[in-house]
């Protein structure tokens, strides 16, 4: 069966670039090897959620469509409008997003993700009282002690312990001394 | 008893929103409401008995369980779902995202309320609306 490597998980900020996808006979994803439980979550339900019968509303009914009728559609309701903003992306991979933002250029929009919400308090304390920051790599072999405020890795990030703090090895690091 | 409320993340959630938010994973998780163990004995509250949570902003009925992350006492917490939405402070200082956190509350035994499900929950908002 077909593997798919080096596939970037599009869940959250970890973005773990690890992932190993198996799709059957039928391009249906049946494994998604290193994943975290939400990012194998996105990979195995995300054919149960894709829109394959698109609907196209004509003389007020939605009626089925095909992938290019409906891309033809798409393409020129962009086309006529005056300012489209082209919003979401958040759990987009990082190839289609590319692709999101050439297309906004070309329709003479605005691309926007859903980051500008989640994150508008972080940027107002940023704006405020600054923000000291660390990179990944600073935390992972540098750190000796990592406080986490206001956030949740365990759940949120679930493979950050992994790959930089608890369960990684540090480059300096003599002794397993790392704690969460 | 008042309690701070608390909404986040857990890692059922989040694979729960990804199998689809009419999910049982999903739906399970986002109507737990984690309270110290203390608090529970307090309260004489029994694993998956219903609770009541009210807040300036509105009540919900939820299924009590115990915290594993305690000691918290006073403090609940509620994953991120329509749920919790009902009793969050939608107040966004101008950055476009509620107030999720922080929020006074009180918390007591509903042995004979009911915990909404996803279609009640909306049902009811479009009649309070």
């Amino acid at each position: 069966m077909p593997v798919i490597t080096g596939v970037t998980c599009p869940v959250c900020g970890t973005f773990c670039d690890d992932i190993e996808i198996i799709v059957d006979d039928n391009n249906r994803i049946i494994e998604a090897r290193n994943a975290c439980a939400m990012g194998a979550a996105k990979f195995l339900n995300f054919s149960d959620h894709r829109i394959k019968t698109p609907l196209i509303r004509k003389n007020g009914e939605l009626v089925e469509a095909t992938m290019d009728e409906a891309i033809e559609k798409a393409a020129q309701i962009l086309v006529d409008a005056h300012y489209p903003i082209l919003y979401g992306w958040s759990n987009t991979c990082c190839e289609a997003q590319r692709v999101g933002v050439e297309l906004a250029e070309e329709v003479g929009g605005v691309i926007d993700n859903t980051a500008t919400v989640c994150h508008g308090p972080s940027i107002l304390g940023v704006q405020s009282v600054g923000i000291p920051s660390a990179t990944l790599g600073q935390m992972r072999h540098r750190a000796d002690l990592i406080i986490y405020w206001a956030s949740n890795p365990w759940d949120a990030h679930p493979r950050h312990p992994e790959r930089y703090t608890m369960f990684s090895d540090g480059r300096f690091e003599e002794e397993d001394t790392k704690s969460l | 008893m008042k309690v701070l409320v608390l909404t986040g993340r857990t890692i059922d959630q989040g694979r729960g929103k990804e199998m689809g938010k009419l999910s049982d994973v999903y739906q399970k998780d986002v109507t737990q409401c984690q309270i110290d163990p203390e608090d529970m004995k307090a309260l004489n509250l029994r694993q998956n008995a219903n609770v009541k949570v009210t807040t300036n902003f509105g009540s919900v009925v939820l299924r009590a369980v115990k915290s594993l992350r305690g000691p918290h006492p006073k403090m609940i917490f509620i994953a991120y779902g329509p749920w919790a939405s009902m009793i969050s402070d939608p107040e966004s200082h101008g950055t476009g995202m509620p107030s999720l956190k922080g929020m006074s509350g009180t918390l007591e035994p509903a042995p004979k309320e009911k915990v909404l499900t996803m279609q009640e929950l909306v049902n009811q908002l479009k009649m309070e609306a």
